[in-house]
C-alpha cells in the first residue's frame, strides 16, 4: 500500500459529480494542483455502511474548503454505477463531493481487498506538491470518523512556520 | 489621507506631534513603497485594535489604489502575529525545554500563501512583533525580512509608522 513520504500515483479517473450524465465528468492529479487532497475509498456502491460515511464526509465539506483541502471519494465501481447509486439513495442526492471510479487507482495504491477485489476503507492526505502525507485503511466492516480525518489534516498542516519558532542555540532562523 | 485628516483632527492639541508624525510617513517619504508603507500600517492597526484608526487607515489606503492582495496579507500577518506573539513569547519566556520541545500544533498555513511576497508578508508582520515588545519575535522577524532582501531601513521606518500608529490609537482614547 502506498504510504506517508510517496508520491500519490499519477492518475486520471472517470467521476461522477451530481445527479444527471451532464455531471459525469474525468479528474487528473492536475485537476486539484496546488490543493491538499483528501482522497477516501469505500468497498461498493448501494450497500449500507457507506453511505452513511460519505454523507458524513460531504457534510463536513466546508471544514476540508477551510483547509485548501479537496475532498474526493471512491471505489472500484464505474462512474454510470455512482449516478445510479446517486439516483437511488435519498441521502446521496445532495452530496458536495465528487465520486470517482478508480479500479487502476485503487489496485496501484494497494487498497483492494484481495478476495472481495473491492477497496478497502483507505483514506489518503495528499499534499499540494502530491506527497502522501497520511495513509490510512480499514477492513470493509469498519466506519471511518470524518472528525480524525479532520484531526489529522489539521496536525499535518500544522508546520511552525513562524519565526518567532526560535530556539536558543539555533545558530539559523527557520523561515 | 481624507479620513486620516478628518481623524487626526480630533486628537487633543497634546498629540500634536503624533498628528504631524503620521501624516509625514503616510506621504511615503520613507524608504518603503506606497505598497509596503499602507500594508505595514494595515497590519499595524489591525494589530492595535482601534475601530475608527482601523477604518481610517483602511479607506484611505483603498482610496490611494493599494490593492486587495495588500490589504488581505496585512489581515493575514496581525491575525496570525496575534496568536503567535502570545504563544511563541510564553515559549520564549518559559525557556523549559518541556514547551520548547511540544509541536505548537497551531495552523499558520497563511504565512506560506502569500498574497503579494514573502517579503511584504514579513515586513507587516514586523510591526505586530514590535507591538507585542517580544524579542525574540522580533529579532526572527527582522532576520526574516532581511532574508528576504529587505533592508535594516525598511525594518526600521515600518516600526517607526507601527509605534506612530500605536501613539495614535493612544491619543484618540484621551478624553
Amino acid at each position: 500500500m502506498i504510504t506517508v513520504g510517496d508520491s500519490f500515483p499519477q492518475f486520471k479517473v472517470k467521476a461522477c459529480n451530481g445527479l444527471t450524465n451532464d455531471d459525469l465528468t474525468e479528474f487528473t492529479n492536475d485537476s486539484f494542483a496546488g490543493k491538499w487532497q483528501v482522497y477516501f475509498f469505500y468497498p461498493k456502491d448501494f450497500t449500507f455502511v457507506c453511505p452513511t460515511e460519505i454523507v458524513e464526509f460531504s457534510n463536513n465539506v466546508e471544514e476540508f474548503e477551510d483547509r485548501d483541502a479537496v475532498l474526493v471519494g471512491g471505489s472500484a465501481d464505474n462512474e454510470f454505477c455512482h449516478l445510479a447509486w446517486r439516483n437511488d439513495h435519498e441521502d446521496l442526492r445532495e452530496l458536495k463531493i465528487p465520486l470517482i471510479a478508480a479500479p487502476k487507482l485503487a489496485r496501484e495504491l494497494g487498497i483492494l481487498d484481495p478476495v472481495e477485489n473491492v477497496c478497502l476503507r483507505a483514506t489518503f492526505i495528499v499534499d499540494p506538491h502530491g506527497v502522501v502525507q497520511y495513509a490510512a485503511a480499514n477492513n470493509l466492516s469498519v466506519g471511518r470518523n470524518v472528525k480524525e480525518v479532520l484531526r489529522i489534516l489539521d496536525a499535518v498542516q500544522s508546520d511552525e512556520l513562524c519565526p518567532c519558532n526560535w530556539k536558543k542555540g539555533e545558530e539559523t532562523i527557520k523561515v | 489621507m481624507e479620513k486620516i485628516s478628518e481623524l487626526l483632527s480630533l486628537l487633543p492639541k497634546e498629540a500634536k506631534d503624533l498628528r504631524i508624525n503620521l501624516k509625514r510617513v503616510l506621504e511615503c517619504e520613507e524608504s518603503l513603497s506606497s505598497e509596503q508603507v499602507w500594508g505595514v500600517a494595515l497590519a499595524a492597526v489591525y494589530f492595535i485594535r482601534q475601530p475608527e484608526l482601523t477604518s481610517a487607515i483602511l479607506e484611505d489606503a483603498r482610496s490611494v489604489g493599494i490593492s486587495e492582495a495588500v490589504i488581505e496579507d496585512a489581515r493575514g500577518a496581525a491575525s496570525i502575529m496575534g496568536m503567535n506573539t502570545i504563544y511563541y513569547r510564553f515559549r520564549h519566556l518559559m525557556n523549559s525545554e518541556a514547551y520548547n520541545q511540544r509541536p505548537a500544533n497551531l495552523r499558520m498555513m497563511r504565512m506560506q500563501q502569500v498574497a503579494t511576497t514573502k517579503a511584504n508578508f514579513e515586513l507587516f508582520s514586523i510591526g505586530p512583533a514590535a507591538l507585542a515588545g517580544c524579542e525574540m519575535c522580533l529579532k526572527a522577524h527582522e532576520a526574516a525580512v532581511k532574508k528576504d532582501g529587505l533592508t535594516e531601513d525598511n525594518v526600521h521606518d515600518a516600526v517607526r509608522i507601527s509605534a506612530i500608529l500605536n501613539g495614535v490609537a493612544v491619543a484618540l482614547e484621551i478624553v
